[in-house]
């Protein structure tokens, strides 16, 4: 599991999750994560190059969810494959955290 | 003849697991959404057993304990079972967690078998002896759900071919 982050137009911080969001892949960048997210008030989740993901991937997500909604913030995923998507929305995630397939949605969701 | 893999009681056999669930995967071509599914119960029913205090003892495919997974592919379907020795426990037992109204809400307690439940066609569960059984009916694509050569997890596990 490998994380970047990258600062996009408007406050937007972006991290790109790459790899599988398993046990191993959630433990690996579970600090970085909550660093990043804690630092980020327009928190979007680039998830189009995350290939697997689990409970422990989605405690990963939801912390740093929290972290971002403690200061005002938003968060949103970008991009997920069907099969991730399909764990967030059996997980009930996707109602709290949203799912965009455009950046351009997700950006304006961010900012609004 | 029923693929089968014996895992000692500790998270670091996950790798194991993965790599053995996707040598099934490719041997039998199968779709990468059940691929996926089946992996994802693998990881969810097996951080469960090895967080509920199963002792790690190490397994050489004789040892009575540990963690022994099953992967079957039949005509319509692929099981998959997953014993362990641990004090019986019934993982279907665990209510879902509720849908989570504010992320300040959500949390991922019981996240695991719920999503077992979600991906898999059927889960059963079942103690024989000093042995929890877990039985997971993943259909293939084109398998019919009235299909008479599709078993339900609770006859599958009692075949022979699964040890």
């Amino acid at each position: 599991m490998e994380m970047t982050t990258e600062n996009l137009a408007n406050d937007i911080t972006r991290i790109i999750l790459a790899g599988k969001m398993d046990l191993a892949g959630a433990q690996k960048i579970d600090l970085k994560f909550s660093v990043a997210s804690g630092n980020s008030k327009r928190l979007l989740v680039d998830l189009e190059q995350v290939s697997f993901l689990a409970s422990m991937g989605i405690r990963t997500l939801v912390i740093g969810s929290k972290a971002v909604q403690s200061k005002g913030g938003k968060m949103a995923f970008l991009k997920p494959s069907a099969d991730v998507a399909q764990v967030l929305t059996s997980a009930g995630i996707d109602s709290i955290i949203p799912i965009f397939q455009d950046l351009t949605a997700a950006s304006e969701y961010l900012t609004s | 003849m029923a693929d089968q893999l014996s895992v000692r009681g500790t998270l670091r056999e996950l790798e194991q697991i993965g790599t053995w669930v996707d040598d099934f995967a490719q041997r039998w071509s199968l779709p990468a959404s059940t691929s996926f599914a089946i992996q994802l119960c693998c990881e969810e029913v097996f951080s469960n057993i090895v967080r509920h205090g199963l002792k790690e003892i190490a397994s050489d495919g004789t040892d009575e304990e540990g963690v022994t997974l099953f992967l079957d592919h039949g005509n319509r379907a692929v099981i998959l079972r997953i014993d362990d020795q641990a004090e019986a426990f019934d993982p279907l037992a665990i209510d879902s967690p509720q849908q989570p109204q504010s992320v300040a809400d959500a949390s991922v307690g019981g996240l695991g078998i719920h999503l077992v439940r979600k991906f898999a066609q059927d889960v059963s569960y079942e103690r024989r002896g000093q042995t929890n059984s877990l039985t997971m009916r993943f259909d293939l694509p084109d398998a019919s759900a009235s299909g008479s050569d599709s078993l339900a997890p609770s006859q599958y596990a009692k075949e022979p071919a699964l040890g």
